[in-house]
């Protein structure tokens, strides 16, 4: 375990105290990526939470047969939280931006946490939906900001693809501005 | 038809067992509604008296201010509204208002707190639930952009 792996609890283990936080790292699997090295592809199957510890993945997804960036996710930023809730397929394509360093939290592996404390599981299912619903409530307001502005209409041009883009990558939790 | 009955058909609730369904009912309290009734108002910020309803008859809208048609829905019973902001304790993010008469079924915030800090398994169980709509609102959007994204 390294410092990067207990601030990659920033998000997800922010309502657990020290003991908790620790049996959860213990439930994780350290993954490593090397630069360019895929996670998960669209339409692949995905069972896993994914923290960012160290380094970054870049998001991105094929629409018209083009490849679109949705945007990176930083350290303790996540992936795969429905996922590891109940076993689905992957929505983009997602790869190491550089040298990355995971933790995954599998969904059997969050069955067995769940089975020897259904307090911590329950801690960690909550910090999820908060994660969750705040982006949800945020490309909604975004998503209907460009509806009212036409984005959403105007087909073919850059500046509204890159827009949706963008506001297509704040479902997964990139920083990227899409005003 | 008892309110636990009801709530046990109810496919969000498949996985709640007889005493949890039970501890649910007993916390929730049945009501009607007439048309144009305002549950929720978007943009109220979270309060004490927030609650989350399981619509029983009739339907219910749910609108933004944004008046987005990628986002308006309208609600059938049997669904579930308002769990959310209970969950995230976040502002109102929609409204919803009857659409016709209505009963529904409410669970205030103490009582909601009460249930999930006093039963661990009921608490997995909830949040399940919440998880599983904010499942569906997110394929939802990503299916819009997808689409939106498909047509540039």
């Amino acid at each position: 375990m390294t410092t990067d792996d207990d601030r990659a609890l920033a998000k997800v283990g922010s309502r657990m105290n020290d003991e908790q936080r620790s049996k959860l790292l213990a439930a994780m699997e350290v993954v490593t990526l090397s630069p360019g090295q895929p996670l998960a592809r669209e339409g692949e199957p995905l069972d896993s939470l994914y923290v960012v510890a160290a380094g970054k993945l870049a998001l991105s997804l094929v629409a018209a047969g083009k490849e679109l960036a949705l945007g990176e996710l930083g350290a303790s930023e996540m992936l795969g939280e429905l996922a590891v809730l109940e076993p689905t397929v992957a929505s983009v394509d997602a790869r190491a931006g550089g040298p990355t360093r995971l933790l995954r939290l599998s969904h059997t592996a969050l069955g067995t946490l769940r089975d020897g404390d259904a307090k911590l599981a329950s801690l960690l299912l909550r910090a999820l939906i908060e994660e969750l619903s705040g982006r949800v409530r945020n490309c909604s307001t975004v998503l209907e900001q460009g509806e009212a502005a036409g984005k959403l209409r105007l087909a073919k041009d850059p500046e509204n693809t890159s827009w949706l883009a963008r506001t297509f990558g704040r479902l997964f939790g990139t920083r990227s501005e899409a005003s | 038809m008892d309110l636990a009955h009801a709530l046990s058909s109810i496919p969000a609730f498949a996985s709640f067992n007889a005493e949890e369904v039970e501890a649910l009912s007993r916390a929730m309290d049945v009501a009607e509604f007439p048309d144009g009734h305002v549950f929720i108002r978007e943009g109220d910020p979270s309060r004490v008296s927030d609650a989350a309803y399981v619509l029983l008859d009739g339907q219910v809208r749910v609108t933004r201010t944004a008046d987005s048609k990628a986002l308006a829905k309208e609600l059938k019973p049997g669904e579930i509204f308002g769990l959310i902001a209970l969950v995230d304790r976040g502002e109102r993010s929609a409204s919803c208002i009857a659409n016709g008469p209505v009963r529904a079924a409410s669970l205030g915030r103490a009582a909601f707190d009460h249930l999930i800090h006093s039963n661990a398994s009921l608490a997995w169980k909830f949040q399940r639930v919440v998880a599983r709509q904010l499942a569906r609102d997110w394929e939802r959007l990503r299916e819009t952009l997808r689409a939106a994204l498909a047509e540039h």
